[in-house]
């Protein structure tokens, strides 16, 4: 727990990133609010689901900023050596950051939430609501937020400098489902379903794939990240710092 | 003798063909502060993060407290402090709250030293602070401050003088010293001699990756040339009442009509017996002083080939 508190205090410590991330999704939020309160087709538990499709990408693309600068950051300002020097084994200092930046997640995206919900609790869109639109809400947000996180995690545990693992896990993350629906029409339908970005789209959306069933799906996307934080940790055990 | 705190073994460490380190091989004493001497960019940095698990030598054998690196690392780690190039912490915490980020890797007790070690470099007042105001002599204070907080029986100190005012060198100096005298032992790597000298009780010399002398300071010192400076009223004869003192090798007038006595070992007797001579023949001695070469100009000799009387690394070793 002392090295979860610590690694969580190092990654809300940089409040240009969280602060920055907060802003962000809270400005989504407040047009999610907006757009549910002037647009007409926007209906009880379908508006909270619609607004949860917005809430997803803004906390996908914070997630993604901070994951690639949790990865990076000790080894591009130098710190990381002095982590190493502490003797905690090194794959532990490389898997401690999955936890905190689930964490770091949830509280950046946690001020858009409570805006929408608060919204949604003071004027409630028109139409049934059985709970169902919120629980997508979190479920979505949090889901995707820490998927693409953790691989972004994993990206930046590759590179040296901060700014170039934003860079490149924006792309990754960008061309990620190009590139899966190219193998899906050049390659392999089955393939194309296996990769990351399908099994992730599949379990956000808990939806059923051509080949994959949510359930296969969930684990198909829980195997993609043990498979990253495992090359994360063996990446930080074989560097020289 | 207690047992060596660092053992080096036959160490190097390659970057493609280029030799970082070179077979250096070396017993470092227990309980006395150790100086790893050598211009910039010689392999100290280098050899240090060998010595502590942050690189892998290309061959060799390393070990700290006795244990193998790689091998046990952690567990040699343990009680082990260090800063390596220069003290890098985030600077957006404050100094106090970095210490706890890096104490939170210890044990419990890590964080209790807390106090104590800002207080040992000066640091209490401006603990609060953020790191990014801190000077680079404050964040290497904060640098020793993080090496403390493990209680370290070792701590490994890469050019840590560096952007250290005077007053704050004459501090380190101090505070290195009382760390010695508490038993622990220092490995302090630098490229400026005359701290070395000062700080130090065996010094490595260390010149493109390759050790080329190692001894206590006394003995890298006085393995150099031997002189006095004699002057007297009439050096002419002075010469040759000094040729035939026991040990003298060589008497030549210099500036000022001052004598540079070439002898084979300074010593009280031999300068008694120089003093005796002139004396004896009703010769006035104005000076009579034996020549004592800094570790500067012992460094130079030594790095430029002119090793002298210094034992090469494997007989020291």
């Amino acid at each position: 727990m002392a090295l979860l508190r610590a690694e969580l205090r190092r990654i809300l410590g940089r409040r240009g990133s969280i602060f920055g991330s907060i802003v962000f999704n809270l400005l989504f939020g407040v047009g999610v609010v907006i757009w549910a309160l002037t647009s007409s087709s926007a209906t009880g538990d379908a508006a909270l689901r619609d607004g949860a499709a917005l809430l997803q990408v803004s906390v996908a693309i914070s997630a993604i900023v901070l994951g690639a600068v949790a990865g990076s950051w000790d080894v591009d300002h130098g710190t990381m050596r002095y982590l190493v020097l502490t003797g905690v084994p090194r794959p532990k200092l490389a898997l401690i950051r999955a936890p905190a930046l689930a964490i770091a997640i949830v509280v950046v995206s946690l001020p858009a939430m409570a805006t929408v919900l608060l919204a949604a609790a003071v004027a409630p869109p028109p139409g049934p609501q059985g709970g169902g639109g919120w629980i997508d809400l979190f479920y979505g947000v949090w889901v995707a937020g820490t998927a693409y996180g953790l691989l972004s995690l994993t990206i930046g545990t590759f590179l040296k400098s901060s700014t170039v693992a934003i860079t490149v896990a924006l792309l990754v993350n960008l061309l990620g489902s190009q590139i899966a629906a190219l193998i899906q029409d050049k390659v392999s339908h089955t393939f194309g379903d296996l990769l990351f970005s399908e099994a992730a789209r599949i379990v956000i959306g808990r939806e059923h794939g051509d080949v994959l069933s949510l359930g296969t799906a969930v684990v198909v996307l829980v195997a993609w990240i043990a498979a990253l934080l495992a090359v994360a940790a063996l990446r930080v055990q074989r560097a020289e710092y | 003798m207690p047992p060596p705190v660092i053992t080096l073994d036959g160490v190097t460490k390659r970057f493609g063909r280029v030799a970082a380190v070179d077979d250096v091989s070396v017993e470092v004493p227990a309980g006395s502060c150790f100086a790893w001497l050598g211009p910039n960019g010689c392999g100290k940095t280098t050899l240090i993060r060998m010595m502590l698990g942050l690189a892998r030598p290309t061959a060799g054998r390393i070990e700290v407290r006795g244990l193998p690196v790689p091998g046990r690392t952690s567990e040699a780690l343990s009680r082990v402090g260090g800063i390596v190039e220069e003290p890098r912490f985030y600077p957006y915490l404050s100094g106090r709250a970095n210490l706890e980020v890096f104490a939170a890797h210890f044990d419990a007790a890590a964080r209790r030293r807390i106090p104590a070690a800002l207080d040992r470099v000066g640091l209490t007042d401006r603990a609060g602070d953020a790191v990014k105001k801190y000077s680079l002599g404050m964040r290497q204070r904060l640098g020793v401050a993080r090496a403390l907080l493990n209680d370290p029986e070792l701590l490994v100190l890469d050019e840590p003088t560096n952007g250290l005012d005077p007053a704050g060198l004459v501090e380190f100096r101090d505070l290195i010293r009382s760390l010695v005298d508490e038993g622990r032992s220092v490995f302090v790597s630098s490229h400026i001699l005359d701290e070395v000298q000062k700080m130090a009780d065996h010094v490595a010399i260390i010149q493109q990756g390759r050790m080329v002398a190692f001894g206590t300071v006394d003995e890298l010192v006085s393995g150099g040339r031997q002189a006095i400076v004699v002057r007297t009223v009439e050096p002419e004869r002075a010469v040759a009442l000094l040729r035939a003192v026991p040990g003298v090798r060589a008497v030549a007038i210099g500036e000022q009509g001052r004598l540079d006595v070439e002898v084979e070992r300074i010593g009280d007797e031999l300068l008694a017996a120089a003093g005796r001579a002139l004396y004896d023949a009703g010769l006035p001695v104005l000076e009579l002083r034996p020549v004592r070469e800094s570790l500067e100009e012992r460094f130079l000799q030594i790095t430029a080939g002119a090793g002298g009387a210094i034992a090469p690394p494997e007989e020291a070793s």
